[in-house]
């Protein structure tokens, strides 16, 4: 199933991490500006809008490479 | 008995302390504090006081979900300058880890300051030299110093957990470099702690908890155990404890004489953690109005939806079984309360030999055949 993990970019070392000793190394992972916690609702939608073609990308070309 | 087989990576390196040492820092395996270089020797000799095989695997230990064995145990106790005896209750502190219910991922991980918290019980406790009196969770005690090191470089250099990359705390505390004590038995006025968790008094036991600093209690004038145990509910309940968040337990350090004031007044310990659960409540209306949404109405709907702000009691803990009240420290009238990690419980386990049985003194441990 594709899928695309999200993490602020302060985190991208600990998910790395983290979906390695998993097992997942090959989990694409979509970094955001960091904070998301106490961000109002404008910021939160500038996240996600910073994210949707990287998400679409991994979700699509990555899913089938 | 021939010597254990070790698996490890044997470095050469100049014999000089200051070079190993920067060697150890430079490569992310120590706490930035000095370190005794692990030979095999030391490392053999640590193993001479567990009865369990050098490649016996205690714990996977996130995130990296590297395998903490009774050698790198060991290891990590020689460099944390452990005393060899304190090898048993290392490795039960190290399987308590691995127990679910710990989240050892939230030690390891996340951005709250949680130390592993590690209360001692019972002989070995003692055998040890772990001190549960004046300044136990300060400097100056061998044992306490130690061994909440080891368990810290062994989880850092098995896990994973280079702060600021891989170790998130924001702030951290003191208790990430070590956060041992025994508790104070001798001057408690009730049972020992690991009895009232349904162990014996011949026991001994370890305790673990992902928590936070002490937060200190001054009161040097209530004489009655409701008189102390409303400072320590002042004491422990404050806005952004994650307590009121998250399921989880919270630990009281009563000082001897707070804990007699209290017995003074008939109290028994299983009525301290009644009275703190009780009363331990703020209505909802103290917190932020963003937090108010974002942690209770918006989370809870069903209960805090439209519920009245002033009138609404949270409470700090969900249960009387939740308040782990634990006699310890010396002479003076400061007690402490103990916040932890939520989503998370803390676990307690009975000191046993290779084959089960409750260790009664460190003469049980004999070197395993398994290890030739």
């Amino acid at each position: 199933m594709p899928v695309a993990l999200l993490c602020t970019k302060p985190f991208a070392a600990l998910a790395r991490a983290t979906a390695s000793g998993l097992g997942l190394d090959r989990i694409p992972i979509v970094l955001i500006t960091h904070p998301l916690a106490g961000t109002l609702e404008r910021e939160v939608t500038d996240r996600a809008t910073e994210a949707f073609d990287e998400v679409i990308r991994v979700l699509t070309v990555a899913a089938s490479a | 008995m021939p010597d254990p087989k070790l698996s490890a990576d044997v470095l050469a390196v100049e014999d000089d302390l200051e070079k190993i040492n920067d060697l150890y820092f430079t490569r992310g395996w120590t706490d930035g504090l000095p370190i005794i270089p692990p030979t095999p020797g030391r490392v053999r000799r640590m193993l001479a006081c567990t009865d369990r095989a050098p490649d016996s695997v205690l714990l996977v230990v996130p995130p990296r979900r590297g395998e903490a064995t009774v050698e790198t145990l060991a290891i990590a106790a020689v460099m944390a300058g452990a005393p060899p005896e304190a090898m048993p209750l290392l490795v039960t502190a190290v399987e308590a880890l691995g127990e679910p219910a710990f989240n050892l991922f939230g030690v390891m991980a996340t951005t709250y300051p949680s130390g592993v918290l590690l209360i001692a019980n019972g002989p070995l406790a003692a055998e040890v030299g772990l001190h549960g009196g004046s300044g136990a969770l300060g400097p100056g005690w061998r044992a306490n110093a130690t061994i909440g090191r080891a368990l810290r470089l062994l989880l850092v250099n098995t896990g994973g957990g280079e702060p600021g990359r891989l170790d998130k705390s924001t702030l951290g505390h003191g208790g990430r470099f070590t956060y041992t004590l025994a508790e104070n038995e001798q001057e408690s006025p009730w049972e020992p702690f690991h009895v009232s968790r349904g162990l014996a008094a011949e026991d001994s036991a370890v305790t673990i908890l992902p928590a936070e600093a002490p937060h200190n209690i001054n009161d040097h004038y209530s004489s009655s155990a409701e008189g102390v145990l409303t400072m320590v509910l002042g004491t422990l309940l404050s806005l952004g404890s994650n307590n009121f968040f998250y399921d989880s337990e919270v630990v009281v350090f009563l000082s001897p004489e707070h804990a007699a004031a209290v017995a003074r007044d008939g109290w028994t310990r299983a009525d301290v953690q009644r009275f703190i659960f009780e009363r331990g409540t703020l209505p909802m209306e103290r917190w932020s109005r963003e937090n108010i949404h974002g942690r209770f109405r918006d989370k809870y709907p069903e209960q805090y939806a439209t519920a009245d702000a002033a009138t609404t009691l949270i409470p700090v803990v969900r249960g009387p079984d939740r308040v782990l009240v634990v006699v310890a420290g010396g002479a003076g009238r400061h007690s402490a309360t103990v916040g932890s990690i939520g989503i998370s419980r803390a676990v307690t386990r009975v000191v046993t030999t290779r084959d089960g049985r409750p260790a009664r003194s460190l003469s049980d441990f004999q070197p395993s055949q398994a290890h030739a």
